[in-house]
């Protein structure tokens, strides 16, 4: 498998179609990823265009250290939504949230508040640093053991790990700094 | 509860959250002395698991985009056809050299490490008998009298 997609990059260097097979591969986990970090489609679809784009232009100088070509282009995705976020500091952000807020139909009060819950989630998980809304998304969208994660954010197994512990405490205390969870946990630890 | 082995938990609840469910349940079972440490962090995990479902783009925008690129990458590949960099010409000489010398010795002593510091030496040998040279014509210059 492996093997198959090194030499599908080494024809993306110079076979555009061999390009085309690349995108195909990789487009639905970047824009997710993406869709993700920003909150809104519009944003997702600029951004997973620039990915490819400045992908397409450095693919010649791609090579394989060891580490899988998703890492190569996650990072591509990670500064250019790092970038885009330096640009969005200064005016308010509206996540629109996968379209539910808009063109739906009055749900039942449950659904409403359930669906209020998730868009608080996703606003913490957004206010994460960039790393940590990186392993999240990696972990439970694209379903990466430890180890895959690792490779491709250049950590230890145990790193991530780690890593995955903090992110959980740090959002926690990030939704009972506003009041949506009971700080009693925070207390605990 | 010990830091570490609250870590390995939580990471083997992610693991299984994606791959089989929630078992935040055995977790807490397993560590009753411990579910008040345990059990929101379980449940915040399970909470992200769903919230953060994957989506796709408009297949409008992933068809439009592939045709997009995959234009603009035959614009670029007839313009600037690639030329393999350092690196991988130097990968190359390695695979050569090495297939050349399974071709003459199939039992042969040298292996990858080796054949890659040879041919490094004899890359570096030939860079310094150039910059000999080089450094020998500049100092052998006649210089032109100013002033």
């Amino acid at each position: 498998m492996a093997d198959v997609e090194e030499e599908l990059i080494e024809r993306a260097k110079r076979d555009a179609a061999a390009f085309g097979e690349l995108y195909d591969r990789y487009v639905d986990r970047i824009y997710s990823y993406v869709f993700h970090r920003t909150g809104n489609p519009h944003d997702a679809e600029d951004l997973t265009a620039h990915t490819f784009y400045k992908a397409l232009a450095n693919i010649g100088a791609y090579t394989n250290r060891g580490v899988p070509f998703s890492a190569w282009l996650y990072r591509i995705a990670h500064n250019a939504v790092a970038n885009w976020h330096r640009d969005q500091s200064r005016r308010q952000i509206v996540a629109l949230d996968d379209g539910m807020q808009t063109g739906h139909k009055a749900a039942p009060d449950h659904v409403t508040a359930q669906r209020e819950e998730q868009r608080l989630l996703k606003e913490a998980i957004r206010r994460l640093h960039p790393d940590r809304q990186l392993l999240i998304i990696l972990k439970f969208i694209d379903g990466m053991s430890n180890a895959e994660i690792a490779k491709l954010m250049g950590r230890t197994e145990g790193a991530i790990k780690s890593l995955y512990h903090r992110t959980l405490l740090a959002l926690r205390e990030d939704l009972a700094r506003r009041g949506l969870v009971d700080d009693d946990q925070n207390r605990h630890r | 509860m010990d830091e570490h082995l609250l870590t390995e938990i939580l990471a083997a609840h992610a693991d299984r959250l994606v791959d089989t469910g929630d078992l935040a349940e055995s977790y807490l079972v397993m560590f009753p002395k411990d579910r008040e440490t345990l059990a929101p962090l379980l449940k915040l995990a399970a909470d992200v698991n769903t919230a953060l479902q994957p989506v796709t783009p408009d297949p409008a925008f992933r068809k439009e985009l592939r045709q997009q690129l995959v234009t603009a990458a035959r614009r670029q590949f007839a313009l600037a056809p690639y030329t393999p960099g350092p690196r991988e010409q130097a990968e190359h000489w390695v695979a050569l050299a090495e297939e050349r010398i399974r071709e003459v010795a199939p039992d042969g002593p040298l292996s990858r490490p080796s054949l890659t510091f040879a041919v490094l030496g004899s890359v570096l040998s030939l860079i310094g008998v150039i910059a000999f040279v080089l450094r020998s014509r500049s100092l052998h210059k006649p210089r032109v009298a100013t002033g």
